[in-house]
């Protein structure tokens, strides 16, 4: 303790300890002067509980401008990626159709060739990455979710690509004779066609409808389905029976047979979706041409409607893996005589699609909080149905086999031409790259507004602040002018007070 | 009335004349040392029967001993103050300049602001890195704080045991100039000198303690403290000491004497300034500093789970498995009482060491809980007995399997069980839940255990970021071994918890517990203390001008005026003179005298 400073007589006189005081006053608003700040600790801080919390949460809002400027630039891409295979899916579905069926040099029509080349820049797309972070993988970023596209159609020599298992399917859909899984027979006068099992592969009975006189239709009905037709006595030529058949991809198809007498000089559709049967000299010769004429259309079905239907059905069992799926595939071998699918696993079956698979919403994959209980949700995967839906057209068109050049590889290859051409064109609505789109400008908006609206927030918390901790110059610059002159004075009255002393004059 | 007579009388005038110019010389000399009073002579006639023979100087002081009191009683109270309010600001300063940000909350908002970052890009190992690096900070603020608290209260003990000698010297010292004083007055030496010194050594000891002087008849001083504790009687002085655990006594051969501050012996003065930093103020904000670990390393991997609804009968209730509490977590049992509908909650504190038992009621900070402890080492079986005994008949306490108890009402509606949870701190980096242990305490996690003393004592200067998330910071994001790259449930946890998660803590000395973020607790430690640093500021300004009058009158009174000693000398000069003329004329007189003979 310093005695000194509470002695009472002495060297220290009260104005000694005035004078210093006022010193210590001078030092201090010197001080103030050189930080600009009040006071170098929150003990001289008016308002300090609220100054504290105000640069809390100055400190925090900067924090989310941060985040919001870091994901903006992910959000960025993402839409610009959709709008590039929007843009894709358009061109190609405007030019199916356009030209007819004509091959090129390698086997392939100019339309395929295009499919192949959007299918390849799909992919590249769906891999894009923002600084190392792929964007739609989900939540497995560090992956690139799809594979490559030779690796996706043709496999790696181990693994099944999509070609294997559209194949196996077509056999499963075909039969071993060609038929669509249908046992077509006839004994006498009666012609049976039924479905040779309860499985999805082939063509299924839906409905008939005739108009042959003396010609008995039962069914088709059971399950499996099964009909029969008993030709009692000849029907009238012109008349018909149509059957509606269903096939794998849940399209139909019609196939329609005149009975024509000899006169008749209609050919058989390439398709197969009309053809004629002649009426025979008796029954059981009517049934014959009856069951020969099915045959025949079923067959011409088979090679076109159906194999495109296949292809299609093909795609969606291998591509649909979205919420945690995997790619089926026809149990077997033998693929012909097939009963169900089996699913693929990672050891026989090239998995397209890596990224996060699991059951949550692809949204919720990737989230920032933006503001204080808001925030925004922009995960998404590359298995979503929106850009599934436009990978499975493509890869059908690009892989169909229509090299031949002749009238059944027109026929298939127009059917496929109208299975994909829909889907492509159809990129609006509910779960398409149009919602997706949206849903990612929405979150990118709302990201914005949040970071303008903090703006704002923080130049009003900031003026509290530096209202509260910063000085005012012009009223500091008067107080130490002030504290000055006063100074002066005290000095000036001290020396004149001790120069004063009696012995001066003696 | 002879000649002889006059000449005697002369003669005593020379050499009254005499001692009052030294008596000046002595002033003017003295004129700069520190409690040196004015003296002057009081010159007292002496009579015989014969009348007038010759005068008697006596040194008297000018000293006004009303005032002197007062000011010893403000000198004590204005060093209680300044003692005080310099470890305050000291505190103060601690915690943060405005210049660069108070500095727990600063670390703890850029903390927070990291680990948003890391939320929004889990699979960045930029932002994985930096997490890392602001907990360690954060971390090792709380370190340091602690560390510093530490040191200064090293710091003020040794300020007391310094301040004890210094009151032993004194009150010695005083008891020595007592005896010494009795001593020339009882011979009639002049003592002013020595009262001087006494005064002076008086006004030291209140510095250190507060004082009440009382003069007595024989010229001894008694001090006291105002509290009643008698230091000095004449020649006996009363020494104090500091026991081995810190408190202040009288000295006793024993070593039971009565305390000093407990007992209100003394209440003001360095020595008490002291003993309240150390044993009230410091240990204040040690605990703020604890609380806000704690707090810190709970939110972030402590996880609150509801047990699984049961009825039985009419009974309801719920279950919950109890196998993955650690020492010091909860059961939260909340219940309404049926008759006055009241929502009522009992936590259960688990132990495993018998001797923490019973726990008192604030174990919790939550003030409106009743807190059990329940040792669980001696099997689920004997847990459930335990909490039977502490909730009564209205409940139904069982064992039902394994770990797990079940809490039923009685089925008579006198109570109706609303909830029972349990909060469970996270021990393992990867258990498949998004909480983890960031911060342990010294490498194992921070579960408030009451083993062995409060786990929560000193936590600040013990905790430290997990080492084995320092070692692979990819496990600020990787919950469990299957975890995608880009998932951001763990980081996004952990900055929920963080940023909205609220605990119950209390700023201590009385203050009640509130419910609040870390972050907000952090702040108002630090105006807290800012504020008491102001209030502490603003009671020495004032005090210092009552020191500064007190100071001012004592000074007017007893100060030496160089201007009167120098007036007085040129009067003593002529006085001298005529003394001397006198003595002079009577020699010629008495020459005449003997001349004429």
């Amino acid at each position: 303790m310093d005695v000194s400073k509470y002695s009472y007589t002495g060297l220290n006189g009260a104005l000694s300890s005035r004078l210093v005081g006022q010193r210590a006053l001078l030092s201090d608003l010197t001080t103030q002067e050189t930080t600009g700040l009040k006071s170098t600790t929150y003990e001289g801080i008016s308002n300090r509980t609220l100054t504290l919390s105000f640069q809390q949460k100055i400190a925090q809002n900067e924090s989310y401008q941060s985040t919001i400027d870091a994901i903006d630039t992910r959000l960025e891409v993402i839409g610009n990626c959709v709008d590039s295979m929007s843009t894709l899916s358009s061109t190609v579905s405007g030019e199916l159709g356009t030209n007819g069926y004509q091959l090129t040099s390698s086997g392939q029509t100019s339309e395929q060739i295009a499919a192949k080349n959007a299918l390849e820049a799909y992919v590249s797309t769906l891999n894009t990455d923002v600084d190392g972070t792929y964007v739609f993988a989900g939540k497995a970023s560090d992956v690139s979710p799809v594979v490559d596209v030779d690796t996706m159609l043709n496999g790696d020599g181990v693994r099944a690509g999509y070609t294997q298992v559209a194949s196996e399917r077509l056999q499963a859909d075909l039969g071993s004779d060609g038929l669509g899984r249908l046992d077509l027979s006839s004994s006498g006068s009666t012609v049976s066609l039924a479905e040779d099992g309860s499985h999805s592969f082939g063509m299924k009975l839906s409905g008939v409808n005739s108009t042959l006189s003396n010609v008995t239709v039962t069914g088709p009905s059971g399950s499996p389905a099964s009909m029969s037709l008993d030709v009692t006595a000849q029907p009238t030529a012109g008349e018909a029976i149509e059957l509606t058949l269903t096939l794998p991809d849940g399209s139909t198809t019609t196939v329609t047979l005149t009975a024509a007498d000899s006169t008749s000089t209609e050919t058989d559709a390439t398709d197969g979706s009309t053809g004629t049967f002649q009426i025979g000299s008796t029954t059981a010769e009517t049934a014959a041409n009856i069951e020969a004429a099915l045959n025949t259309a079923l067959t011409s079905v088979g090679k076109t409607t159906l194999t495109a239907a296949s292809a299609v059905e093909a795609a969606n069992n291998f591509f649909d893996t979205a919420n945690g799926g995997t790619p089926m595939r026809v149990d077997g071998p033998p693929y012909d005589t097939a009963t169900g699918l089996v699913a693929g696993t990672s050891s026989d079956t090239v998995t397209w699609y890596r990224g996060t698979n699991d059951t949550d919403t692809p949204r919720y994959d990737a989230q920032a909080r933006v503001e204080d209980g808001l925030s925004v949700n922009y995960g998404v995967r590359a298995n979503e149905d929106a850009f599934t839906s436009q990978i499975k057209q493509l890869a059908v068109l690009s892989t169909i086999d229509v090299s031949s050049g002749s009238d059944t590889d027109e026929a298939l290859y127009s059917a496929v031409v109208d299975r994909t051409k829909g889907e492509l064109e159809a990129t609006t609505g509910n779960d398409s790259l149009q919602s997706v789109a949206a849903e990612i400008a929405g979150a990118r908006t709302t990201a914005q507004s949040a970071s303008d609206r903090m703006t704002v927030a923080n130049t009003t918390y900031q003026t509290a602040v530096d209202s509260a901790m910063n000085v005012d110059d012009t009223e500091l610059a008067v107080k130490l002018t002030s504290l000055q002159t006063q100074i002066e004075a005290s000095y000036k009255a001290s020396s004149i007070l001790y120069k004063l002393t009696l012995s001066d004059y003696l | 009335m002879g000649l002889n007579t006059t000449v005697g009388i002369a003669a005593s005038g020379l050499k009254v004349t005499q001692t009052a110019t030294a008596l000046v010389s002595a002033n003017i000399a003295g004129a700069s040392v520190d409690g040196y009073t004015t003296k002057s002579t009081s010159t007292q006639g002496i009579y015989a029967s014969t009348g007038l023979v010759g005068f008697t100087t006596t040194v008297t002081r000018a000293f006004d001993q009303e005032v002197f009191d007062q000011l010893a009683a403000s000198t004590a109270t204005s060093s209680y103050l300044d003692t005080k309010n310099t470890y305050l600001e000291q505190i103060d300063q601690l915690l943060g300049s405005t210049e660069n940000g108070a500095v727990l909350p600063t670390a703890l908002s850029s903390f927070t602001t990291d680990l948003q970052t890391l939320a929004a890009q889990p699979s960045s190992t930029a932002a994985q890195i930096a997490v890392v690096n602001s907990a360690t900070v954060v971390a090792q603020t709380l370190n340091s704080l602690s560390s510093t608290l530490s040191d200064t209260a090293d710091a003020v003990d040794t300020s007391i045991r310094e301040g004890v000698d210094q009151v032993n010297t004194l009150t010695q010292q005083i008891s020595d100039l007592n005896k010494r004083i009795v001593q020339a007055q009882g011979q009639g030496a002049d003592a002013t000198g020595l009262e001087d010194e006494r005064d002076k050594a008086v006004l030291e000891l209140s510095n250190y303690v507060d004082v009440d002087v009382k003069p007595q008849s024989d010229g001894s001083l008694r001090v006291a403290t105002t509290g009643g504790l008698t230091l000095v009687d004449n020649a006996q002085a009363t020494p104090i000491e500091l026991d081995s655990s810190g408190t202040l006594r009288v000295k006793t051969a024993s070593g039971n004497g009565p305390e000093l501050i407990s007992s209100g012996l003394v209440t003001s003065g360095s020595l008490a300034a002291l003993i309240e930093v150390r044993d009230t103020i410091l240990p204040q904000v040690q605990n703020q500093l604890d609380q806000t670990a704690a707090a810190l390393a709970s939110a972030l991997s402590d996880t609150t789970t509801s047990g699984t609804a049961v009825t039985s009968g009419t009974q309801t209730g719920f279950d919950v498995d109890t196998s993955d509490l650690s020492s010091g977590n909860t059961l939260s049992l909340t219940y309404t009482d049926g008759t006055t509908g009241e929502s009522k909650t009992v936590t259960f504190v688990k132990v495993t060491d018998s001797s923490a038992l019973p726990l008192s009621d604030d174990a919790t900070l939550d003030p409106n809980d009743t807190v059990v402890g329940i040792d669980f080492s001696l099997g689920a079986a004997s847990v459930a007995t335990q909490m039977q005994a502490a909730l009564g008949s209205n409940f139904v306490v069982s064992n039902t399997s394994g770990d797990t108890i079940r809490v039923l009402d009685d089925g008579t509606g006198a109570v109706s069980v609303d909830g029972l949870t349990k909060t469970v701190t996270q021990t393992t980096t990867q258990s498949g839940a998004s909480q983890v242990a960031l911060f342990t305490d010294d490498g194992s996690a921070y579960t408030g255990s009451f083993d062995g003393g409060s786990q929560l004592d000193g936590l600040a200067s013990r905790i430290s970021v997990n080492a084995e998330i320092t070692a692979d910071p990819s496990l600020l994001v990787a919950y469990s071994s299957t975890t995608e790259t880009g998932d951001s449930t763990r980081p996004t946890a952990l900055y929920d918890a963080l940023a909205d998660g609220t605990s119950y803590t209390t700023l201590g000395n009385g203050l009640a517990a509130k419910s609040t973020t870390v972050a907000n607790y952090a702040n108002s430690m630090v105006s807290y203390w800012a504020s008491q640093a102001e209030t502490q500021q603003t009671l020495v300004d004032n005090q210092s001008v009552v020191q500064s009058n007190l100071q001012s009158r004592m000074s007017d009174t007893s100060s030496v005026s160089t201007d009167t000693e120098l007036t007085k000398l040129i009067q003593l000069q002529s006085y001298y003179s005529a003394n001397a003329q006198v003595l002079t004329t009577l020699r010629d007189m008495l020459n005449t005298l003997v001349n004429a003979i």
